[in-house]
């Protein structure tokens, strides 16, 4: 399993540092359009996670890597479980980018508070920018990311990225339509008192990022353990 | 332990083509040359032998233990003593020749990277160059390098040397010799020596007729015929026959099964032992046969 994850790496040395500079444009632009630091981390980690995985499911595909792979000592089952690390390792790494282009934006931000043109710009911006609501965005982040972790890598791991990109959108589809009817469902039973509003404060975010995360790591596991079936008689 | 590799009654299925009981074996110290028409079912054979596809039946023996029924930790350590090359350079385009090792290194416990590096200064491969930035033969130099720097048993090549110039073509056969001749540690029992095996694909038939010792040929997702390749080039025959020479050959029972083709100049037959045939019929040319031609003859040919 090691090694896969060595390989993985080793395949996006070049883009690492690439995403960085991709994730500052987008940043920028997401922190014009939405006047707010919060949604950057969760954002970032997001965007990041997904180019660098769908960037090594691409090398798989070129020049056949992944046939080649299969002929070197890493039996499917680690192949599996290497991919599953990388995926993971890749979404702390967008979450430490997204964390660490928000601080910087933030310095500039506070640079540009000090000039008159763009004061009250940088003033706005930094009104919506306290740490704690950085840290609950980058962990909403890195649940969401894996909650998409989830669907997609036993999607690509059976079908590979061309064929894998035509059924993610129908799989995406179908686990919003089923997250929607638990939705209602739940908005249908009785509320016990004050849990609206216990939500509402820093305790209960916090409960409510680490509950989400939770679930997505239990959810990231089954779709490992899914994805080892799956690969195990793929053809390559 | 005889064979390296040994492939029997495997079968696969896909839609519109299949593999039918398909056998085929590397014995230890030789060289087999896998050949065919396109579609035959050379690939899918040796990606059945590597593990890249799941054969529907037959067995794969890899250094004597049935791979099928051994666990994939076990297999994955066979594989420690094969090394592959397939017909493009299958390397991540982005990497440079030297992480290239570095992950060859996490990959194999005997990888050996001053081999490795000896054997890319005497290609000419740099450590800064990017898979993208190689020609198709320095690719394949980049595979070839790599399949030969971990202390490999096995080598399946499969079509390695398409697209390659002649020169090209003659410092991999060079290699290869080299890898014949150098010593290994047996993947059974560590430490001992052993001997080492290739299975080669090619459609450049020259080459094998160069390095190979046995001759293995697919048609239809059927094995047509195995044998010494010096059976070929050495005892077979192509009979040149006028159109009276060969109505004379054709009523001769004593050569059995004939396979023959006839030209505009008159039919060509291919004769098992041209030595023999020369002395029934003095009066007809017989030729060395190729590889090439007794492929042509043994698939497409007609029967007597």
């Amino acid at each position: 399993m090691k090694a896969m994850v060595a390989c993985d790496f080793a395949c996006l040395r070049g883009a690492l540092k690439g995403v960085l500079f991709s994730s500052l444009f987008v940043s920028v632009v997401v922190l014009v359009g939405m006047g707010s630091f919060y949604i950057l981390p969760a954002c970032l980690t997001a965007m990041v996670f997904l180019t660098l995985i769908n960037n090594l499911f691409a090398y798989d595909e070129l020049n056949d890597w992944q046939g080649l792979r299969l002929t070197m000592p890493i039996t499917r089952t680690q192949t599996v479980q290497g991919r599953y690390v990388s995926a993971l390792l890749l979404v702390l790494y967008g979450a430490v980018a997204g964390i660490v282009l928000t601080v910087v934006l933030m310095g500039i931000a506070v640079v540009v508070q000090s000039i008159p043109a763009g004061s009250a710009f940088a003033a706005g911006l930094l009104a919506n920018g306290d740490w704690q609501g950085i840290a609950l965005s980058a962990f909403a982040g890195i649940a969401l990311s894996m909650l998409i972790a989830a669907v997609m890598l036993p999607v690509m791991l059976r079908n590979g990225l061309t064929k894998g990109i035509r059924v993610l959108p129908v799989m995406f589809a179908l686990v919003v339509i089923m997250l929607l009817a638990l939705g209602q469902g739940v908005m249908q039973m009785p509320q016990p008192v004050g849990l609206i509003a216990w939500l509402q404060t820093d305790i209960g975010a916090i409960a409510a990022i680490l509950a989400i995360l939770v679930i997505s790591v239990v959810l990231f596991a089954a779709s490992c353990f899914i994805a080892i079936k799956l690969y195990a008689r793929r053809e390559l | 332990m005889d064979n390296l590799l040994a492939i029997r009654g495997l079968c696969k299925k896909y839609d519109g083509f299949a593999l039918y009981d398909v056998d085929l074996t590397v014995p230890a110290g030789s060289v087999v040359g896998f050949i065919g028409t396109n579609g035959a079912g050379k690939t899918t054979t040796i990606k059945s032998a590597l593990g890249a596809t799941v054969p529907d039946g037959g067995s794969i023996e890899l250094f004597g233990q049935d791979v099928q029924a051994m666990s994939e930790s076990r297999s994955a350590e066979l594989k420690q003593h094969v090394g592959a090359v397939f017909d493009a350079c299958s390397f991540p385009s982005g990497m440079n020749v030297r992480a290239i090792a570095s992950m060859m290194a996490c990959l194999y416990g005997a990888w050996d990277a001053t081999g490795f590096e000896r054997r890319c200064a005497e290609f000419g491969l740099s450590s800064d160059k990017k898979v993208k930035e190689l020609s198709r033969g320095m690719g394949m130099k980049l595979m070839l390098a790599c399949a030969l720097s971990h202390n490999a048993s096995l080598l399946v090549l499969d079509e390695a040397t398409a697209g390659l110039d002649p020169m090209a073509r003659d410092e991999v056969l060079d290699t290869l010799r080299s890898f014949m001749v150098g010593e290994c540690t047996s993947s059974a029992d560590p430490g001992a020596s052993c001997e080492r095996g290739i299975l080669i694909s090619s459609h450049i038939t020259s080459d094998l007729e160069k390095i190979a010792d046995y001759i293995v040929c697919i048609d239809a997702g059927r094995i047509v015929f195995a044998v010494e390749k010096d059976a070929i080039t050495e005892t077979a025959g192509i009979a040149r026959c006028r159109a009276d020479q060969f109505a004379r050959v054709r009523e001769d029972a004593t050569f059995g099964d004939m396979r023959f083709m006839t030209h505009s100049y008159g039919t060509d037959i291919l004769v098992d032992d041209r030595f023999a045939f020369q002395e029934s019929f003095p009066d007809i040319t017989v030729d060395r046969a190729t590889i090439d031609e007794y492929m042509s003859l043994r698939l497409k040919g007609g029967i007597r």
